[in-house]
Formats: C-alpha cells, sequence, structure tokens
C-alpha cells in the first residue's frame, strides 16, 4: 500500500458527525464549563482584590489526588511534577531513616574526645599577667580553655588569627576548628613548659581508654611466590633492594596474638632483612658497601644450594645534619594505646638521637591538616616535647592534605646539608580527601627529585593499608617500618636510625646472570614486589631501592646445580645444550647499580660468582640464620618449595645459627615460629 | 497554523468565563475533533463518546491555555490526548463491550474500515506515537513541525516516524503483494 491509497483510506472512514451528539456533546461540556466557573466565582467572590493568603493551596499540587494521578503520562500536559513523582515523597522519607540509622552505627564514644578532668580549674594558678604583660590575660585564659573546652576553640582561634596566622606557612589550612586543639603554637606554650609538659603527661594518662579496634581491614597488595625459572631461558633477573621491615613486624603482631597472617602480609625479603647481619663492612668510601656472596647447601633440599648476596652499607662518622617534619596522623582511629600513645614514645625516643642543631617539625592531620610545630631546633627539646604531649586523636583522616602540609613546612626550613625528610606516622588509613593515589605518588615523587624523602611508620592493625604504605615509602625514597611495640620503635628510630633516616646509596639494583653451563634452574625468594625488567637495571631513569648507612640487605637465590637431579623442569630434547663453557666454575655473574645520594648518574658493580666460594665461620652463620627466616617466611605463605621441611627444622636452624645476638631479636624470631607452628595446628 | 482573530477574542472571552463564547468555540471546532477521533477509533459511537470527553476537558482545561502555540494544536494535544486515555480506560474495561463491538460492522464503507483499523493497530504495535503521528499528518495534514507541537516531541522525531510508517508500509504491501 502507499501513501496516497492509506490517505484516500483515511478520508473515506471519516464521517460527517452526528448533530444530535454534537450538541448534546456542546451541551454537557458548556454545563461543565458553566459548572466550574460557578465554582470558581464562589471561592472568590471578590475577584480583583486578592484577599486570599498566598500561602493557602500551596502546597495542593503536591498532594497526590485523583487529578495527579494521569493515565498517560508520556504526554508532556499530565507529567506528574518532579516532587510528585511516586518514588519522591517515599524516597525522602527512606533516606533520612536510613541516615539517621547510619549515624546510630556510627556513634561510638570512643570517637569523641575525652575532657581532661584537671584543666578545668587551670587559670587560677596563672601567674598574674604582669609577668608577661605583652600577653593578654584573655589570650592565655582562652588557650588553656581550649584544651579543655571545645566552644572555647573558636575564641582560642580569633585569638590566634589576630597575631599568630601571619607566621603561619598556611593560614588557611591552619583555620579549622578541629584542630584547633593541637594547634597551641609553641612561642606561649615554651612559658609554661615547666608546669605544663608535666600537666599535659599526667592528662594523657587519663586519656588512655577503651580502644575503638577495627578488624580485619588490613589491606596487603597480592602478589604470587617467584616461580622457578629455567637458565636457559631466562639467564637472567634483576629487582630493585628492599630495605623496609614493615611485614616482619606485622607478621609478629598476628601471631603474637595467636594466628597465622595472612599470606599477602609475608614478604620474604623484608623478614631477612630485618635482621641485622655481621657483614663486613666495606673498605674505601667510593664503594658504599660491601658485598658478600656465599653459597651454602639449601637446608629443604640437599641437592639444591642457595647463593647469599649480602649487601652493607658503611657507618657514618658522624651524624649528618636533619631537617624532620614529623606527619601524624591524629584521626579518631588512632585512639588505641598502640597507635597515637606510641608515636608519642617512639617521637620522643627518636629524638635522643638528634643532633642539637637539627630542626623538627609537626604536622597533623585529621579532619583538616595543620601545624603543631613549626620548625624547631632539637636544642628546644622541652618544646617538641610538650608539642608532642599535647597530640589528641579525633576526626576523619585527610591524608594527602596532610602530606602537602608537611612538605610545605619541610620546604621553608629546607637544609642543602642536611637530609630533608619527612615521617608519616599513621594506621595507614587515608579515608577522607584522597581518591586518587596515583596523583599523590607522583607528588611524592616530585619532591623526592627536590631533596625531600618521606619514610612511613605504620602504626595499629585492624585496618592498615600496607599497599598505600609501602607505595608511598618507595616513592619517596624511604623506609616503610611498622611499629607494634615500644621495643620495635627503640629498633626502627633509634638503634637503625642512621640506617632509616641517612641514605648513603639510592636506586640500588641488582642483576644476577646465571650461568647455563653450571645451572639449569634459579629461583628469587621474595622480592616479589620488587622485580625489574632486565633493560631497566641499565635505565638511571628507573626507581629503585635505598640503603641507608650500616644498613644490611641480603638478597637469596635458590638454585639446581646442573646434573645434580633436582631439576623440576624437565630438559629440551631439541635444544643443543652448550658443552663446557670455559667459565664454568661460575655458577653467576652479579652486578649492583646504585647512585649516590646526590647523583643522578648509576654506578656499576660486578663480580662473579664461583663455585668455591670460600667463607669463613660468621659468614656462614649469618647465610644460614638468613636461611632459617626465609625458610620461615616460606612456610608461612606458600610452602610448595620447601618439601618436607617444617617449622621444626626452621627453629633448630635459626637456635644453631643466632650467634651472640645482641638485641634478642633473633631469639624473638625463634618464639616467633613457635607461636606459628601452634597456631598452625590449631 | 494561525489563529484566526475571531478565535483568539472567543477564546478570551471564554477564559474570562463567558460560556456563550465557549460554546461558540465548540460549536466552530466540534467537527474537527469528532473527524480525528473517528480516525482515531474508526466507529462513531467511540468518536463520539472521545469527542464529548475531550469538550469536557476543554472546558476545565480552557483557563491554561495560553496562547503559546496555535489554538488547533492545542486542540489536537486535548483530543490526541483524550483519545489514548479513553483507549486505555476500554482495554481496561474490554470484557463489558465485547457485546457491543458488532454494531461497528454495520456501517457501510465497512471493509475499508476495518483494513484501515488493521493497519492502525499494526502502527500502535510499533510503539508509542506513530499511530497519532500518522493520522496527524497523513490524516490531517499537519506539517512535521505542527505535529512536534502537537505531540511535544522534536520535529525530527516526526520525520524519523514518518519515514518509518512509510519503509513498513511498503514493506506490508510487499508481503501482501
Amino acid at each position: 500500500m502507499n501513501e496516497n491509497e492509506l490517505k484516500k483510506l483515511l478520508d473515506n472512514s471519516e464521517q460527517s458527525p452526528n448533530p444530535q451528539a454534537k450538541q448534546e456533546a456542546i451541551r454537557t461540556a458548556v454545563n461543565a464549563f458553566e459548572a466550574m466557573h460557578a465554582q470558581q466565582k464562589i471561592a472568590e467572590p471578590i475577584d480583583d482584590k486578592k484577599t486570599e493568603k498566598k500561602s493557602q493551596g500551596l502546597f495542593s499540587w503536591l498532594r497526590l489526588t485523583s487529578s495527579s494521578n494521569k493515565m498517560n503520562r508520556r504526554t508532556p500536559m499530565n507529567k506528574p511534577r518532579f516532587p510528585q513523582q511516586r518514588w519522591f515523597l517515599g524516597g525522602v522519607a527512606t533516606a533520612s531513616l536510613a541516615f539517621f540509622g547510619l549515624m546510630l552505627a556510627t556513634y561510638h564514644p570512643a570517637f569523641k574526645t575525652p575532657t581532661p578532668m584537671d584543666m578545668d580549674t587551670y587559670e587560677l594558678n596563672l601567674p598574674e599577667p604582669a609577668k608577661k604583660p605583652s600577653l593578654p590575660e584573655r589570650e592565655i585564659q582562652t588557650e588553656f580553655d581550649s584544651a579543655a573546652a571545645p566552644p572555647a576553640e573558636s575564641a582560642m582561634l580569633d585569638a590566634l588569627s589576630k597575631d599568630k596566622r601571619g607566621q603561619l606557612p598556611d593560614a588557611e589550612l591552619m583555620s579549622t576548628p578541629g584542630l584547633a586543639r593541637a594547634k597551641i603554637t609553641t612561642e606561649k606554650r615554651a612559658q609554661q613548659t615547666g608546669f605544663m609538659a608535666e600537666r599535659k603527661l599526667m592528662a594523657d594518662d587519663a586519656y588512655t581508654h577503651p580502644s575503638f579496634q577495627a578488624e580485619g581491614k588490613d589491606r596487603f597488595e597480592n602478589f604470587e611466590t617467584n616461580p622457578i625459572k629455567l637458565t636457559s631461558e631466562e639467564p637472567v633477573s634483576t629487582f630493585s633492594i628492599d630495605v623496609d621491615t614493615a611485614s616482619y613486624s606485622f607478621v609478629r603482631r598476628q601471631l603474637k596474638q595467636g594466628v597465622l597472617p595472612q599470606k599477602d602480609a609475608v614478604r620474604l625479603e623484608e623478614m631477612v632483612n630485618y635482621f641485622d647481619y655481621h657483614y663486613p663492612l666495606p673498605d674505601a668510601r667510593n664503594e658504599p658497601f660491601s658485598r658478600n656472596i656465599t653459597v651454602i647447601d639449601a637446608p629443604w633440599n640437599d641437592k639444591k644450594k642457595l647463593i647469599h648476596i649480602g649487601i652493607k652499607g658503611y657507618e657514618l662518622k658522624e651524624q649528618p645534619k636533619s631537617n624532620l617534619v614529623f606527619l601524624l596522623d591524629v584521626s579518631g582511629s588512632m585512639a588505641s594505646p598502640d597507635k597515637l600513645p606510641l608515636v608519642k614514645q617512639s617521637m620522643n625516643l627518636l629524638l635522643s638521637k638528634l643532633r642539637p642543631d637539627d630542626t623538627v617539625a609537626i604536622a597533623v592531620y585529621a579532619g583538616a591538616a595543620g601545624t603543631v610545630l613549626e620548625p624547631t631546633p632539637v636544642s628546644d627539646k622541652q618544646k617538641i616535647i610538650s608539642a608532642i604531649n599535647a597530640l589528641q586523636p579525633g576526626g576523619g583522616t585527610a591524608g594527602a592534605q596532610g602530606i602537602k602540609l608537611a612538605y610545605q613546612l619541610a620546604e621553608t626550613s629546607f637544609k642543602k646539608d642536611a637530609v630533608n625528610r619527612i615521617i608519616l606516622a599513621t594506621d595507614g588509613d587515608f579515608n577522607v580527601g584522597i581518591s586518587n593515589t596515583e596523583e599523590l605518588k607522583g607528588f611524592i615523587e616530585r619532591k623526592r627529585e627536590k631533596g625531600i624523602y618521606l619514610s612511613v611508620l605504620g602504626f595499629g592493625s585492624g585496618n592498615y593499608h600496607d599497599k598505600l604504605m609501602q607505595d608511598l615509602a618507595q616513592n619517596g625514597n624511604g623506609v616503610a617500618a611498622y611499629i607494634d611495640t615500644l621495643s620495635e620503635a627503640q629498633k626502627v628510630l633509634v638503634n637503625e636510625a642512621t640506617s632509616n633516616l641517612f641514605p648513603i646509596a639510592k636506586d640500588v639494583k641488582i642483576q644476577v646472570e646465571f650461568n647455563p653451563a653450571s645451572v639449569s634452574e634459579y629461583r628469587l625468594l621474595g622480592y616479589e614486589t620488587r622485580t625489574l625488567k632486565r633493560e631497566d637495571f641499565n635505565n638511571d631513569a628507573v626507581d629503585a631501592g635505598e640503603i641507608g648507612a650500616g644498613h644490611t640487605v641480603t638478597a637469596i637465590y635458590e638454585i639446581t646445580p646442573k646434573g645434580s637431579g633436582a631439576e623440576l623442569v624437565d630438559g629440551s630434547r631439541y635444544t643443543k645444550t652448550e658443552a663446557g663453557s670455559e667459565k664454568g666454575d661460575e655458577y653467576a655473574f652479579l652486578k649492583i647499580r646504585y647512585k649516590l645520594p646526590k647523583e643522578n648518574k648509576s654506578k656499576l658493580l660486578s663480580s662473579p660468582i664461583s663455585k668455591h666460594t670460600k667463607a669463613d665461620a660468621t659468614a656462614l652463620r649469618e647465610a644460614n640464620f638468613a636461611t632459617a627466616v626465609a625458610g620461615f617466611a616460606q612456610l608461612l605463605k606458600d610452602a610448595k618449595y620447601t618439601g618436607e621441611w617444617t617449622y621444626q627444622d626452621a627453629i633448630a636452624l635459626a637456635q644453631e645459627h643466632k650467634g651472640n645476638d645482641e638485641y634478642g631479636y633473633r631469639t624473638e624470631l625463634v618464639q616467633l615460629i613457635r607461636m606459628a607452628s601452634i597456631a598452625q595446628e590449631m | 497554523m494561525k489563529d484566526s482573530p475571531q478565535d483568539r477574542a472567543l477564546i478570551e472571552a471564554a477564559q474570562a468565563g463567558d460560556s456563550k463564547a465557549f460554546e461558540t468555540l465548540l460549536q466552530l471546532h466540534y467537527d474537527r475533533l469528532y473527524r480525528f477521533a473517528c480516525k482515531w477509533c474508526g466507529n462513531p459511537n467511540d468518536a463520539q463518546d472521545i469527542t464529548q470527553q475531550a469538550c469536557i476537558k476543554l472546558a476545565r482545561s480552557l483557563g491554561q491555555y495560553r496562547f503559546e502555540s496555535s489554538f488547533t494544536t492545542w486542540l489536537y494535544r486535548v483530543v490526541v490526548t483524550t483519545a489514548i486515555d479513553w483507549y486505555r480506560s476500554e482495554e481496561r474495561h474490554v470484557h463489558d463491550d465485547t457485546e457491543q463491538l458488532p454494531e461497528a460492522s454495520t456501517h457501510p464503507s465497512e471493509d475499508s474500515s476495518v483494513y484501515l483499523q488493521q493497519i492502525l493497530k499494526k502502527l500502535e504495535s510499533w510503539g508509542e506515537g506513530f499511530k497519532s503521528t500518522l493520522l496527524l499528518v497523513f490524516a490531517e495534514g499537519l506539517s512535521h513541525a505542527e505535529a512536534a507541537q502537537v505531540l511535544d516531541v522534536k520535529e525530527s522525531t516526526i520525520s524519523w516516524r514518518i519515514h518509518q510508517i512509510r519503509k513498513k508500509l511498503s514493506l506490508l504491501n510487499k508481503e501482501a503483494g
């Protein structure tokens, strides 16, 4: 059918209206019309004078009456208005209820900032302002009140803003009332430090309250254990060194609670590198670290061998100057005793290791970021301690903003001849403000190029964001350590302060080329998250790990010597094996690339790994102990290459080689292995 | 479509409450409404009902007419809405009306009418708006722009619908041939 036919059909169907029906319809309509207008007239007796209230009937359009129930909603005339949509009112009601429920669910007394009880009476004890006439009485009072009574915070802010804001590096960041409590500027505080510090310490004890404990939200990067590689197929193995120790501390914490750690929390290299090995010191300063190679039999398979590559950085004769900025997470989640209180203690420990002319600054972040202590020389220790002790947890976590503020502080007190470093202490949660971790990492990377480094100290468990912490520290040329106890703080910040604070070489990469004539298979133990591409080794633009003064780093390869019969991969039938190359007595060739801290061009060290490496008793002992740690880590993570070897064997090996164990760390490992074997049985 | 000045005066008078003016308006435009309704449903009885409904609707809603579109456009809009509504309510009560159905077939031009209704049914099954588009453009001779105004859609939508109708009708033709 075409259009014309259709039109004809349409015309045909047209019929003249029935006049009777027409008149009837018109009459009905006119009646309706008249009725409606009559009604209107009654409703508005005086038409031109609008006497009725404007608000009358204002919301009648909201009512769901029969006239609002339009059947043909697609026609715009009949479309219900937005708030008349059937879901709207119900939605509003449900949303209100859900919000109320959420408020109820998230309310927790532990989040509330406790009010110190002994603060209220302070102004009575104050000396008369005459003692220091330049300081108005009101300021002193509000200052003390602010520590006790939140409503006074804004008053204090007013006082602050009059004369203090100009001195602060970022007045905008400072103006958040949530931080006012911590923002007592140190100049004024110094006048009262004598008794204040004491009182604050007492007050601290009062703050220790039942803690909020998040469970099971620790986040770790998932990774697979390095597989066995065939030397004939992939003779070169490249990785970046890793001096972090966070994994061991976290594993220890879990084991002490009687549970086996998450597999992804076990990073073998970090557990091995937790311990300090007695490798000989480097002879000359032009080579910043010594290389020590030891070959021993693998305890879990006597046909295989383990190649230990141990690196030790030189010790500094004189501690370099440092410019430290502490960036502390003071959010509500930091309230538990193993978090903020431990941070405070750790900082006090570290202070004892610093030189008097070093500077320390403190920035905090919670709901917003703020400066607690502007760069202050360590000689003014009392001021720093009282600033530390005044810290209190409360609020959300705006980590990204805090990091920016910390870098600002570090830049204001930047010293060319010093180590400029930010130390971030957090329970690992950046839950407010930061949506793009890549952007944050890029920011840290740019600052690193300017000479400001970043280290991360992780605290607490339950919400530990391991991956982010690792990433931040790696991008900031720093270490990521996990602090679970005061003794760990002692280890990281006092005993190893120099190695953790003062880098002697950066971007240290290791490349090992195995000799297919003597090694048929090899496997790198650990360093899964640090592997590099073969071509990255010679590319100075690729970032890698740092070595601090006196640091030891150990890497272990498990190799299967040719013809030992322990190969896991069958040989190829068709590929010719090259017979007896001239370097037949070498297992492998080791190459290390590094940069000195202030340089951008890398240097190369290399040495062959011979089959007949001689090692003295100390080196053997250290290698065996490292093997015990590595074996333990493999048992915890993935025991597929360790065969019949058990925790008991690990205990025996560790016991035998723990040496004189000055600080007791190695004994602790033995205890941990015992705990793991018990936890395993349960 | 321009409103005649006479229409405009009548509308303004009716909006002010003059029932005589309103009656005159209806007298003038009833036929147009009725013819459209007839084509819509192909059945004089239903068409009378629809037209009556539309007239009552006009009485109630004339006050809302703001002279933004032409009055005729507005009338079409009212009658299309009424027809759609009427059909929907009719579908709901379809079992009540079954015995009345044969009445329609008594009309002389029965065959062509039935055929037309079959086509329109088909059109309806393609989706909303095809039937009204076809009637407004082919039967009432509205331009695409005017039809777009009546149905409150974009002009391009109307053009697309017409294109679809033409394409599919020629297909129908082939099938039949």
